[in-house]
C-alpha cells in the first residue's frame, strides 16, 4: 500500500499551491486526493468561468469560499455578429448579488459579453471594500450612472476597463465622482463612451494618479487636450488617443510631438479616430519603442501608414485597416521582424467592388518576412490555394488563423476551385493551430483535412461552407481538442450531430444557426444527453408549432453542471429530458 | 549580552544523527526556529542546540544555501545573476526525494527565503503535469472512488477551465 512518504504540512502545501495559477493545474491539484481538494478549494483565489451557464453562483461559492478574482463569460461569440437576439441572457446580476454576499474581500470582476445593470454596478461599489479591478468587455445594459457609483465608492480601484461595451452615456459628469483623495488608478479604458467626459476632471485625475499606466480615451477627447494629459502622466505605457484631428496649427503639432517624446515608457498606442495625416508624425519620437499599435480606426491611406509602420522596428502587434494595402504589408514585413499578431480590418465591407489594393499577396509577404508571426485575422476579397499553401509553409508556427473573404463562397480566384486544399495546407503544416476561422468556397473536403490534421484545434468558426453532414462529422470525430464550434449557414444536419452526441460532452459549446438541424433531432439530443443544455432559439414562434422535421433557427448546445437555465426569454426553448418544451 | 560582536559568535547545532555544525550567529538568524530558541533562552546558549527533525544531509544543504546567499549579497556587482545561477544549480543537484526532504527541514527550521525558492521549485515541477504524476511525486494515494473522480473532473473541466480566448 502506497503511503504518503512525506506528510507535507498544510501550510507548505498552501505555499506550493500559491505558485500554481493555471486553471488546469489547480484542477489537477484538486483531483490528487480528498484532503488536497479541501486545501485547494480554500486557497483558490482566482476563477475563470468560460460559460456562465455551465455552472451557477451557489455551486461556485460552495466550492470556492475565498475567491478574490472572478472572470465570467456570457453570450456565445457569434453575438459579436448580431446573431444572438436581444434579451437572450448572460445576466450578471444574479452572480454579482451572490458574490456580494459571499465574498466581501473580492477584488476583481471581469465580465465578457454579459448584461450588466446599473444596479449591479451599485452593488459592486458598495459591497467590496477592497475592490480593485473591473473589466467589462463587450458588455451592455448599464449607464454612466452605474460608473458614477463605482467612481464614488471604490477607494482602492486600480483598473476600470470598459472595452467595447455598449454604455448608455447620460453624462460625462461621472468622472468627477472620483474623490480628490483618490489616487490609485492604474488603468482606465473609456474608449467606448459616446459623450464628452468632464475634461478638467480627467486631467486632474490623470495627473494625481502616479501609477497610471494605461489610459484609453474616447473619441470625444479633442487632440489639443492630449499634450496636457500626457504631461500629467509621463509614466504611461499604453495610450489610446481620442479624435486625432485638429486645426492644422504648427504649435499644436510641436506641442503634441514634445508631449509624446516625454513618454519614455509608452509602448502601446490606439485610438486615432478621424486622423489628420499630417498629425501622424507627432508620434514618431516614440515609434522605435512601440510594441503594439492599433490603427483600426485610422482612415489614412497607405503612404502615411507606411511612413509610420516602417519606424516601428519593435512592433509585435498591429491592428490596421486594409488601407495599408499590399504595399504597406510588404514594408511591414521588411521592417517589423518581431511581429507576432496582425489584424487587417475591412474599410468598406459592404462595398461591391474593392476600394483598396489589398489582396492575398499582403498576407503572403508578412508570412514570409515575419518569422514570429503567430496570430492572424485578415479580411480580404480574394484568396488562392497557392497563397494559403505558401503561407502555411512559411509560417508553421501559426496558432491563430482567421481568414475572412468578404463575399461568401468565394472560390480560388485563379483556378475557380474551392479553397479546401489551401486551408488543408494550413491545418497540416501549422501543427499548433488552436484557432481557425474559415471562409470562401469550401466543400466537405476541407473538413476532412481539419479532422485529420487539426489535432490541437480548440475553436473553429465556419460559415457558408460544406456540402453535407459528412463535413460536420469529420470535425466532430477528428478534432481531439475541440472545445468551441460555431457554425452558420451550412448544410449540416441531424445525422452528424446525433452520431457525435458524446463528443459534445467534451466541448464547451456548439452553436449552429441557419443549418439543417431539425427540431426532432434537438429533442432527441436533449433527452439523450442530460449533462448538456440543448437550447433552441426561434423568434418566429414555438418550434413545436411546426413539424418535427423542420429545421430550427438556432441551436446552442453546451456542457453544464448546473442543469437547464431558469432565465430563458420567450424565444429560447430547452430540450432537456423531462420536458421537451418549456413554455415560458 | 557580552561585548563580542554578533558576527563572531558561533552557534552549534546537532542533527538527528548527532553531527555537530558550527554556525555563525548571523547565519543562524535565518533559521528562525533556532533564533527563537536562542531568544527564549535566558542565558547565552553554549551547548549544542538539538534539531530532532533535521538530518545531516538537509542541514548541510541549508547552511550551504545560506552561506552562499550571504556571500552574494555582501558582494558588490552581479549578485542577482550569480544567485540565480547558484539557485538553478542547487535545485538541479537534488533528486525529487531530496527536494521534498529539504522542504520539510526548511519548513521546520523556518528558513523563509529558502522555503520560498524550494516551494516555487516544486510548483514548477508539478506544473502542467498529470494528476498521476503529482500523486507519485508526493507519494499520495488516491482516495477518490472512480465515480467521485469522474464527477469532479467534469465539474472542473466544464465549469472552470479556460480555453482559447475570443
Amino acid at each position: 500500500m502506497k503511503k504518503a512518504a512525506y506528510s507535507f504540512p498544510e501550510e507548505v502545501l498552501e505555499h506550493v499551491f500559491s505558485f500554481i495559477v493555471s486553471d488546469k493545474d489547480r484542477s489537477s491539484i484538486s483531483l490528487v486526493c480528498k484532503s488536497w481538494y479541501e486545501i485547494e478549494r480554500w486557497c483558490r483565489r482566482k476563477v475563470f468561468v468560460g460559460n456562465c451557464y455551465a455552472v451557477s453562483p451557489p455551486i461556485l461559492i460552495k466550492r470556492f469560499p475565498e475567491l478574490r478574482s472572478v472572470t465570467l463569460k456570457g453570450k456565445p461569440h457569434f453575438a459579436d455578429f448580431n446573431l444572438v437576439p436581444e434579451g437572450w441572457g448572460g445576466f450578471a446580476c444574479p452572480w454579482i448579488r451572490a458574490m456580494a454576499g459571499a465574498y466581501p474581500w473580492l477584488e476583481e470582476i471581469r465580465l465578457k459579453r454579459m448584461v450588466v445593470s446599473d444596479e449591479s454596478l451599485e452593488i459592486i461599489a458598495k459591497s467590496f471594500r477592497n475592490f480593485k479591478v473591473l473589466v467589462l468587455s463587450s458588455c451592455e445594459g448599464f449607464t454612466t450612472e452605474g460608473l458614477a457609483a463605482i467612481a464614488a465608492n471604490c477607494r482602492n480601484l486600480r483598473e476600470l476597463d470598459l472595452r467595447e461595451s455598449e454604455v448608455e452615456d447620460l453624462s460625462g459628469r461621472w468622472l468627477s465622482d472620483f474623490p480628490d483623495s483618490y489616487t490609485s488608478l492604474e488603468s482606465l479604458n473609456i474608449s467606448c463612451l459616446g459623450n464628452e467626459v468632464n475634461l478638467l476632471a480627467l486631467e486632474r485625475l490623470v495627473s494625481r494618479c502616479p501609477n497610471l499606466k494605461t489610459l484609453r480615451l474616447n473619441r470625444a477627447v479633442p487632440l489639443d487636450r492630449l499634450p496636457n494629459l500626457l504631461r500629467g502622466a509621463p509614466q504611461l505605457a499604453e495610450l489610446g488617443t481620442g479624435a486625432y484631428t485638429s486645426e492644422m496649427r504648427p504649435d499644436v503639432f510641436s506641442n503634441l510631438a514634445e508631449a509624446f517624446a516625454g513618454c519614455k515608457q509608452l509602448k502601446t498606442l490606439s485610438g486615432f479616430w478621424d486622423v489628420l495625416p499630417s498629425y501622424l508624425p507627432a508620434v514618431n519620437p516614440i515609434c522605435s519603442q512601440l510594441i503594439s499599435l492599433n490603427l483600426s480606426y485610422a482612415t489614412v491611406q497607405s503612404p502615411d501608414l507606411i511612413k509610420l509602420v516602417s519606424l516601428c522596428e519593435k512592433l509585435q502587434k498591429l491592428w490596421v485597416l486594409d488601407y495599408i494595402e499590399d504595399d504597406g504589408l510588404e514594408v511591414l514585413a521588411a521592417s517589423c521582424k518581431d511581429l507576432r499578431e496582425l489584424r487587417v480590418f475591412p474599410s468598406d465591407p459592404f462595398g461591391l467592388e474593392p476600394n483598396v489594393a489589398l489582396t492575398e499577396q499582403g498576407l503572403v509577404s508578412v508570412s514570409e518576412g515575419c518569422p514570429k508571426l503567430q496570430s492572424v485575422l485578415y479580411f480580404c476579397r480574394q484568396m488562392s490555394n497557392a497563397a494559403l499553401n505558401t503561407i502555411a509553409r512559411n509560417r508553421p508556427n501559426l496558432t491563430r488563423f482567421r481568414l475572412c473573404i468578404i463575399e461568401p463562397r468565394s472560390p480560388d480566384y485563379l483556378t475557380l476551385q474551392p479553397l479546401d486544399d489551401g486551408f488543408g495546407a494550413i491545418v497540416e503544416h501549422c501543427k499548433d493551430l488552436r484557432r481557425l476561422s474559415l471562409s470562401g468556397l469550401l466543400t466537405d473536403r476541407v473538413f476532412e483535412y481539419i479532422g485529420t490534421y487539426g489535432k490541437k484545434l480548440e475553436m473553429l468558426s465556419v460559415a457558408f461552407a460544406g456540402d453535407s453532414d459528412l463535413g460536420l462529422h469529420h470535425v466532430l470525430s477528428g478534432c481531439d481538442n475541440l472545445r468551441k464550434l460555431e457554425i452558420r449557414d451550412c448544410p449540416f444536419g441531424d445525422k452528424a450531430l446525433l452520431a457525435n452526441a458524446a463528443k459534445l460532452e467534451t466541448m464547451r459549446s456548439l452553436w449552429m444557426s441557419s443549418c439543417s438541424v431539425s427540431f426532432g433531432a434537438c429533442k432527441v439530443l436533449g433527452q439523450k444527453m442530460p449533462r448538456l443544455n440543448v437550447e433552441v432559439m426561434d423568434e418566429s414562434g414555438p418550434p413545436d408549432s411546426r413539424p418535427e422535421s423542420s429545421p430550427v433557427e438556432k441551436l446552442y448546445v453546451y456542457r453544464t453542471v448546473a442543469g437547464p437555465r431558469l432565465d430563458m426569454p420567450g424565444f429560447v426553448w430547452t430540450m432537456d429530458d423531462d420536458s421537451a418544451l418549456r413554455i415560458s | 549580552m557580552s561585548g563580542i560582536s554578533d558576527t563572531e559568535r558561533m552557534i552549534t547545532l546537532k542533527t538527528v544523527e548527532g553531527t555537530l555544525f558550527d554556525v555563525k550567529s548571523s547565519i543562524a538568524k535565518d533559521l528562525k526556529t533556532v533564533q527563537a530558541f536562542i531568544d527564549d533562552s535566558d542565558d547565552d546558549v553554549t551547548s549544542p542546540i538539538p534539531l530532532p527533525n533535521v538530518f545531516t544531509r538537509e542541514l548541510s544543504r541549508i547552511l550551504d544555501y545560506l552561506n552562499n546567499h550571504h556571500r552574494f549579497r555582501s558582494g558588490i556587482e552581479k549578485a542577482d545573476e550569480e544567485m540565480a545561477r547558484y539557485d538553478a544549480e542547487f535545485a538541479k543537484s537534488m533528486s525529487h526525494e531530496e527536494l521534498k526532504a529539504l522542504i520539510l527541514a526548511a519548513n521546520y527550521l523556518n528558513v523563509k527565503d529558502l522555503l520560498e525558492f524550494l516551494n516555487q521549485t516544486v510548483a514548477d515541477v508539478i506544473q502542467n503535469k498529470s494528476v498521476e504524476f503529482v500523486r507519485n511525486f508526493f507519494g499520495i494515494e488516491n482516495d477518490y472512488t472512480p465515480e467521485e473522480e469522474e464527477k469532479l473532473r467534469n465539474e472542473n473541466e466544464w465549469a472552470f477551465n479556460g480555453v482559447e480566448q475570443d
